[in-house]
């Protein structure tokens, strides 16, 4: 299992610039930086990561192709692959509904045929193809992009959750990067390696990165510790508001996570602190994975034999990011499953 | 008077890294950073730029608001600027024409486009200006921008530009050049010059009587016969800013004379690391 460093764009850039120099010094495999489509600008923002580390993986966990055109995209992220000289790996994943809205007007439809456009347009781009396609949403006459001799196309990896989409990840993707609650992730992961098979691919050589929420806890009885919880439960809160509907289908009609998680979802549109409020500590150690330094090293361990290959840390990290950047770096003993 | 140096995408990254240090050192006040369809995006460009000089000013010249989401510019120089300070500019415009075409964006209305992403930017506190070839969006970015970059270097042309002023506003000449010889880069620079001609504004060819070797150009360059160009030499000489030192300089006191207040010294000039050298603080 291989430790990675989580950033999101809604993150200022010169902590993310320290965090990441400080996970290349302790050894860290990657750094993903997720775009918060309302926040800052992805393309500039790896640019400014790529610039300040040497030699680690970078990573763009996920960016949405509702925000921008297939040419955009391409001509973005081959100049990170240039700037990085071809450390770069490619997320695609639909991203917020409700952030997407705001910023296009529209909602999302149609995403597999979305994503599997975006996916084969790239990977052709990024080969140095021309390209004439005409499709749901994509659309380009004679596109060609000049790239250097030297270019390697990256990688495209698939932030999805829903069952159509971890099966189309299973046929088209070269990794994905997996968020939900636990027992949703196992589930995900049979998805994704009986789709592979059936496209004849070695479900190994998808990579599975888990990219769940994440926070170091001091003891949940003192003060720090509550307002640890408190954090805890904003976190969860945020992620399960935007769990698609099959993600929660999935748990039992009578589960009292289901009805929780319903709850939590509708608060959240009018209220985040009254969301917040109403998550329990169940919910939270299904949905992110937090406690103590040594406590989570046990859970990587157990995602690391559940099948995941690669763990994304943070954010939020802790009260003290740098430290518990640190403690993750270099343990090398996260046994299991990475490549 | 300013002067600027264009770099665009399809320079490798240890190549700008290089190049931009040149220009820095030899004294370019700003380095533009263009946005061509078949090249990589601008942000990447402009950050690696940014990471390898001490002051300089940086610019989009242009991006295209048709291409990018106006909120993606604007957000992409606040984040640039979180990091590098306040070194830039963002110029906008439509973007090239031909380019346009490969990515199926369909031109609506887009005196109004740019007037709105032009609102938008100014809210974000980078100075904003408008790159401009016709009389409509002349008078639009001489009345709501800080400044315009004309695509024109020839005095003929920048006083038919200047006729369309609404106001004086900063004014930059933005063209092809080279110092020659340079045999290396001389066709390049033919390139370039027919692509101004052929992505030309209707009127002003028109009003040059243009518009005949304006279309023969544009085939030529859709078909990619580029050593079919030498016989336009001398229309397309009109379109850049080259020639020995002497010449050159002969022809920046005469935009000066206009009243042009930077000279853009556009693509290939960048290829050409002793031409960025010679410069020295104007020449």
């Amino acid at each position: 299992m291989k430790i990675s460093l989580g950033l999101t764009t809604s993150m200022p850039v010169r902590s993310s610039i320290k965090y990441a120099k400080l996970a290349e010094k302790n050894g860290y495999h990657r750094i993903w930086v997720g775009e918060d489509i309302l926040s800052r600008e992805i393309f500039s923002y790896l640019s400014v990561i790529c610039l300040n580390t040497e030699d680690i993986k970078i990573g763009c966990g996920v960016t949405s192709p509702y925000v921008r055109t297939i040419p955009i995209i391409a001509s973005g992220f081959a100049g990170i692959q240039e700037l990085s000289c071809n450390r770069f790996t490619l997320g695609i994943g639909v991203g917020g509904i409700p952030e997407i809205k705001k910023m296009t007007g529209k909602t999302p439809t149609q995403v597999a045929d979305v994503i599997w456009e975006t996916v084969f347009l790239l990977n052709k781009i990024f080969k140095g193809e021309k390209v004439s396609y005409d499709g749901v949403k994509a659309c380009v006459t004679d596109f060609k992009l000049n790239l250097s001799k030297d270019f390697v196309p990256p990688k495209i990896y698939l932030g999805v959750r829903g069952p159509r989409l971890m099966a189309l990840a299973g046929e088209i993707a070269d990794g994905v990067i997996f968020s939900g609650a636990k027992d949703y992730l196992k589930h995900s992961l049979r998805i994704l390696d009986s789709s592979a098979k059936e496209s004849r691919r070695n479900p190994k050589d998808i990579t599975r990165v888990l990219w769940n929420g994440f926070l170091i806890e001091k003891d949940r009885e003192d003060r720090t510790g509550r307002r640890d919880r408190r954090i805890a439960k904003i976190m969860v809160a945020t992620i399960v508001s935007s769990l698609p509907g099959h993600a929660i289908d999935y748990l039992d009609k009578d589960s009292k996570d289901r009805e929780l998680i319903l709850k939590i979802k509708k608060e959240f549109l009018k209220d985040h602190k009254k969301a917040s409020a109403i998550v329990t500590d169940d919910l939270i150690d299904q949905f992110c994975i937090s406690g103590s330094v040594d406590e989570i090293t046990d859970a990587i361990r157990e995602y690391g034999k559940l099948g995941f290959d690669e763990f994304v840390i943070g954010p939020p990290y802790g009260r003290d990011p740098g430290k518990v950047i640190e403690s993750f770096g270099g343990r090398g003993d996260y046994t299991t499953g990475g490549s | 008077m300013d002067f600027g140096i264009n770099f665009n995408g399809d320079m490798s990254p240890q190549r700008v890294r290089e190049r931009a240090r040149i220009a820095e050192e030899a004294g370019f006040d700003y380095i533009w950073v263009g946005e061509t369809t078949s090249f990589v995006h601008p942000f990447p460009v402009i950050a690696n730029i940014c990471h390898n000089t001490e002051a300089i000013k940086v610019g989009a010249g242009i991006i295209s608001v048709q291409k990018n989401r106006c909120i993606h510019i604007k957000k992409g120089f606040e984040t640039l600027r979180e990091v590098y300070g306040s070194r830039f500019v963002i110029g906008i415009a439509p973007g090239d024409r031909f380019g346009l075409l490969t990515t199926c964006v369909v031109t609506r209305d887009i005196i109004k486009k740019i007037r709105e992403c032009t609102a938008q930017l100014n809210k974000g506190g980078t100075p904003i200006f408008i790159g401009a070839a016709g009389p409509k969006l002349i008078e639009l970015a001489t009345t709501v921008a800080d400044g315009i970059l004309l695509n024109y270097v020839h005095p003929d042309f920048v006083r038919w530009a200047i006729k369309h002023f609404k106001r004086k506003v900063y004014t930059a000449a933005y063209g092809p050049s080279l110092v020659l010889p340079d045999k290396k880069n001389e066709n390049h620079l033919r390139i370039s010059a027919a692509t101004v001609i052929a992505g030309g504004n209707r009127v002003f060819l028109e009003d040059f009587g243009l518009v005949e070797v304006s279309e023969e150009i544009r085939t030529i360059l859709k078909k990619r016969r580029y050593d079919t160009l030498k016989k336009y030499d001398r229309v397309l000489d009109k379109f850049t800013i080259s020639g020995d030192i002497r010449e050159i300089k002969g022809r920046i006191e005469e935009l000066e004379k206009l009243g042009i207040d930077q000279v853009i010294f556009s693509s290939p000039l960048s290829n050409n690391p002793e031409s960025i050298r010679i410069y020295r603080g104007g020449f």
